[in-house]
């Protein structure tokens, strides 16, 4: 009997600690999967995010690009991938709620996905010639109306955020402006700076540059509230219209990754925001740390998902 | 410090420590990765990028610098040795590099498109040293109704790919023009073509069709013709390089390549692909022996060649003077520098001169480093010609299945090149030239979406193709290259009295 | 006059006019999204189908009304120019469906079976298809072939080459 009670005890004493020990994770390189080409805005980010893991996590991040249909052909391959927490997907509003509405593919939406965490955003500015006519929205509003289709906004793609303040600008002040799409921020300055476009809308990380050489004057922000970049610009709500948008970007999986997997790595991330490196590229990039956890970051999803589909629907984008 | 006084020190700078090492070793992987079918300049490059982190931003860029010749060159070994373009801008060589290849003239092929590459890789960056700030100026005025006006004046070349049926040329292309307004519509937000697969959602693969339509069909088609004879005759490499005199022969090609490369490079939309095929139209154009375009020209080879590596100078224009990347390569090179923690812009030039000017020295190094490691490579990849036929083809088809499969890793790239090549084997027995669709790919995008954001521009008037300086210039060339053919063609059936048997071809075509 | 030759190029335009007013059709019901320039999404593509129909009827018209003589079209047993016929043998069509059945086979096989067997397979068949390979080649060249491949691009290019039924053999 005693031998019995032994036995039994050094069993379940060896068993515990194997059976309670913390899984390892990771044990080997995680693929970070980006919908754009290399060099664009979100594989920059994407690779500063892995930089900023560096060290914390045992294991790097390997950015690996698919670009394609506004960053739907990342969403689809990661998709594909086990949800074992060894693939991750690059994801902004873009890619991850308007094109999969705009092109009626509800797998490859944000919700068929795990949420990691949202991890920074950038502010949607609009810009104009240093010697536009118009100083005020007001005088620029007065003139569109009485000139429609006349002012060229120049931006990046049908369905990207970017179109998007133009878009619900134009519906808010009852204004009719050409919007010029293009494939990317890029070629959206180069219109603009080769004067085939009056305005140009986009992210402050690509202009910033641009102001300072006076080429490019900010003239409405599309935030809640007065950017500490340029203080003295206004915003569009200040002007009474609700036209708020941010480039926001974030991490999601693959759905069905362990909840322990998703702790670790939304934490990692979280830790990687207070790295050196991430604080030199986020300020150079001119974006704000919008660190959300998994659960948090869900919730904003369906929140924003309502409000973006929502303007889509007026706009008349979605496949019926 | 004066100017020179900073390229030497770029010199100096790009040099220190295992600066050459690290150099050689870009070009090396640049090559073989363009060499890969499915790897194009700048997916080396960003295969190469994770490597730079532990590097100074200097060497970072040089790497990547010597990453992107490497691949304009290597592409072009497997088009001229297997008609299996390595990269996209490798496509033009294609044509004339494989006859040649069957011709037993393998090394002379691949010896020029080296040669003549590395020295429109030079002139392009030595231009671009000595005016880069004025030309930043210029890129500007390279807006969207001029790259469309480049993009018709590319599309001319399908009168010269068509042969003696223009019909079918014209067919051809405008399928390749059609397969490329498959997906979703950056325009308007649309979705065109897709019939409701998700995987179409992104477009045709240009390369996945590519290598269908010019490789797996050649494949198949030497499959099905079996033959006791070498299709393609061993090649020694140590006596058939190309010889002075046959440079020499090249020079008028060469010069071609090097200013359509720079034209084309500094133009924001059009790249190294682009450029390709105009400078093989050109060197058509303007060449002496135009009839041997397509049957085995060393010029058809020069030309394309030249351009696609002249296209590097023009790229780093606007990418050094605005900080806006001319090309996916040369935004690689920027990302290396915003994670590096510095700033792209109007400001680079002045605030990182010691970073500019050793790049610079480094972009004029990794181009003349292109011909040491360049032929070494090349050594090796003319042994792999001597594998008995069947090996050869096998092997040919495995590489393209797993190549086109890494870029995408859904089976559906390969699917892409097993049905192009299907349709290329199709097209080549009924008398349709694969080369003109191919064309139409890599035009196609470019001419409508530049067409259609003209027309926004020019708030919907047509006139802006002409009343724009350089836009009009091109136009009016394309149209006065297309009518002068016809205009001798006509004259001369009016000189002799005109019966059906011989009235020739009319059309474009000036062979 | 080499009629099966006039019978290929009436069927080719047949094919160029099918496939023409197919996209046109297809072309004019594409949505239309949001407007921003003045073609818009449908232009192009319909275009571009009634070209290929427009081509295709202009072949039938240079067949039928010239039965061959000349002029705009050429009619030869292996039309191509940039293809030297004398370069291959005879045509195989036994050849021809075997080498398209065995690659759609081979990339329908990739992911399940792994790429290394599936690349042994097709590798052999091919080489089987081709002819003329000696006994050694064919038991060598195949697993050599698909090893060396897999390797390149495992570990030289960080691709997740499939490992398919290998799969608890194989290093992740």
């Amino acid at each position: 009997m005693k031998l019995l009670a032994l036995a039994l005890f050094v069993l379940i004493a060896t068993a515990t600690p194997a059976m309670t020990a913390p899984e390892a994770y990771p044990t080997r390189p995680i693929t970070f999967v980006v919908g754009f080409a290399p060099g664009g805005g979100a594989d920059v980010f994407a690779r500063a995010l892995a930089e900023g893991v560096r060290g914390i996590l045992p294991q790097p991040l390997v950015v690996e690009n698919r670009p394609g249909a506004g960053g739907t052909a990342a969403n689809a391959y990661a998709s594909s991938r086990a949800a074992d927490g060894y693939t991750l997907l690059f994801a902004h509003a873009g890619s991850s709620i308007i094109t999969p509405i705009i092109a009626n593919q509800p797998l490859l939406k944000w919700d068929a996905f795990d949420t990691i965490a949202r991890i920074h955003g950038e502010e949607e500015w609009l810009m104009v010639h240093p010697d536009a006519p118009w100083k005020t929205m007001e005088e620029l509003v007065a003139f569109a109306k009485a000139n429609p289709r006349r002012v060229r906004v120049a931006g990046s793609a049908i369905g990207g955020i970017d179109s998007f303040v133009v878009l619900s600008w134009e519906k808010a002040a009852g204004i009719d402006v050409e919007y010029v799409p293009h494939e990317g921020g890029g070629p959206a300055a180069l219109t603009f700076l080769g004067k085939n476009a009056e305005m140009l809308v986009g992210n402050m990380s690509e202009f910033f540059q641009h102001v300072l050489a006076k080429r490019m004057v900010p003239f409405v922000v599309a935030s809640e509230r007065r950017s500490p970049i340029f203080p003295q610009v206004t915003t569009f709500k200040e002007k009474g219209y609700d036209v708020v948008f941010a480039q926001w970007r974030s991490v999601l999986a693959p759905s069905g990754v362990p909840a322990s997997r998703i702790a670790t790595l939304a934490i990692a991330f979280q830790r990687a925001l207070g790295s050196d490196a991430w604080k030199r590229f986020n300020s150079n990039a001119k974006a704000v740390d919008l660190y959300l956890g998994p659960a948090d970051f869900r919730r904003f999803l369906t929140n924003e998902e309502a409000r973006l589909a929502k303007i889509i629907d007026e706009l008349g984008l979605a496949r019926r | 410090m004066g100017f020179l006084d900073q390229l030497v020190a770029g010199f100096g700078n790009a040099l220190s420590g295992s600066g050459l090492l690290i150099m050689i070793g870009g070009v090396a992987w640049g090559i073989i990765g363009g060499a890969i079918p499915g790897i194009s300049g700048a997916v080396a490059m960003a295969l190469a990028l994770p490597y730079t982190f532990s590097m100074d931003a200097a060497t970072a860029l040089v790497m990547l610098a010597g990453v992107w010749a490497g691949a304009n060159y290597g592409g072009s070994i497997p088009a001229i040795l297997m008609r299996m373009p390595g990269t996209p801008g490798s496509a033009a060589a294609l044509m004339d590099g494989y006859e040649l290849t069957r011709q037993g003239l393998a090394a002379k092929a691949l010896g020029v498109s080296l040669v003549c590459g590395t020295i429109g890789g030079l002139i392009s960056i030595i231009v671009l040293i000595a005016l880069v700030v004025p030309l930043g100026n210029l890129v500007l005025a390279f807006g969207s109704p001029e790259t469309f006006a480049l993009a018709v004046f590319g599309l001319t070349l399908i009168a010269g790919l068509s042969g003696p049926s223009i019909l079918k040329g014209l067919a051809a292309g405008a399928f390749g023009l059609l397969l490329t307004t498959v997906g979703l519509d950056t325009l308007t937000g649309s979705l065109r073509l897709t019939f409701g697969r998700r995987e179409l959602l992104a477009g045709v693969d240009i390369i996945s069709a590519m290598i269908g339509l010019f490789a797996v069909s050649e494949m198949f088609y030497q499959l099905s013709h079996p033959t006791r004879r070498d299709v393609t005759p061993p090649v020694d490499a140590r006596t058939s390089f190309p010889t002075l005199r046959e440079l020499r022969d090249v020079s008028r090609a060469t010069v071609v390549g090097t200013i359509v490369g720079l034209i084309v490079g500094i133009m924001p939309g059009a790249g190294a692909t682009a450029a390709s095929f105009v400078a093989y139209n050109e060197g058509r154009r303007w060449s002496k022996r135009p009839e041997l375009f397509g049957k085995g020209s060393l010029e058809g080879v020069a030309a394309p060649e030249t351009a696609n590596n002249a296209v590097q100078g023009g790229d780093l224009v606007p990418t050094l003077a605005l900080g806006i990347p001319g090309s996916n390569s040369a935004a690689i090179m920027l990302a290396a520098l915003i994670l590096h923690g510095i700033v792209p812009g109007p400001f680079l030039m002045s605030q990182q001169s010691k970073l500019v000017y050793t790049l610079f020295a480094g972009l004029i190094l990794v181009n003349l480093l292109m011909i040491p490691v360049g032929i070494v490579i090349l050594r090796g990849c003319l042994l792999a010609l001597r594998m008995p036929p069947p090996n050869l083809v096998a092997s040919i088809l495995a590489v393209i299945f797993i190549g086109t499969y890494a870029a995408d890793l859904f089976i559906l790239n390969p699917v892409l090149a097993l049905i192009f090549g299907v349709i290329g084997y199709g097209m080549r027995v009924t008398g349709f030239p694969p080369a003109a669709t191919v064309l139409g790919l890599v035009l196609g995008f470019l001419a409508e979406s530049e067409l259609r954001r003209s027309l926004i521009i020019s708030h919907g008037t047509w006139a802006i193709f002409f009343t724009r300086p350089i836009s009009a210039v091109l136009l009016v060339f394309t149209i006065g290259f297309l009518l002068y053919p016809l205009a001798l063609n006509l004259r001369r059936m009016r000189r002799q009295p005109p019966s059906p048997a011989t009235a020739p071809a009319s059309g474009g075509s000036s062979r | 006059m080499p009629t099966h030759a006039l019978r290929r190029e009436l069927i080719a335009a047949a094919v160029l006019i099918a496939f023409g007013v197919w996209i046109v059709s297809v072309a004019l019901k594409i949505p239309l999204g949001v407007a921003t320039d003045p073609l818009g999404p449908r232009t192009f593509p319909a275009a571009l189908g009634a070209g290929i129909a427009l081509c295709g009827i202009l072949l039938a018209g240079g067949v039928l009304l010239f039965r061959g003589r000349g002029g705009q079209v050429k009619l030869t047993m292996e039309p191509d120019p940039e293809d030297e016929g004398e370069a291959g043998g005879p045509f195989s069509p036994g050849r021809l469906a075997g080498a398209i059945g065995a690659t759609a086979v081979y990339l329908g096989a990739f992911e399940p079976l792994g790429y290394l067997l599936a690349t042994t397979g097709y590798v052999l068949v091919l080489m089987l298809l081709h002819g003329g390979a000696s006994s050694r080649s064919l038991a060598i060249t195949p697993p050599i072939a698909a090893l060396v491949l897999y390797a390149v691009f495992k570990f030289g290019l960080l691709i997740p080459v499939p490992a398919g039924v290998l799969a608890p053999l194989l290093p992740r």
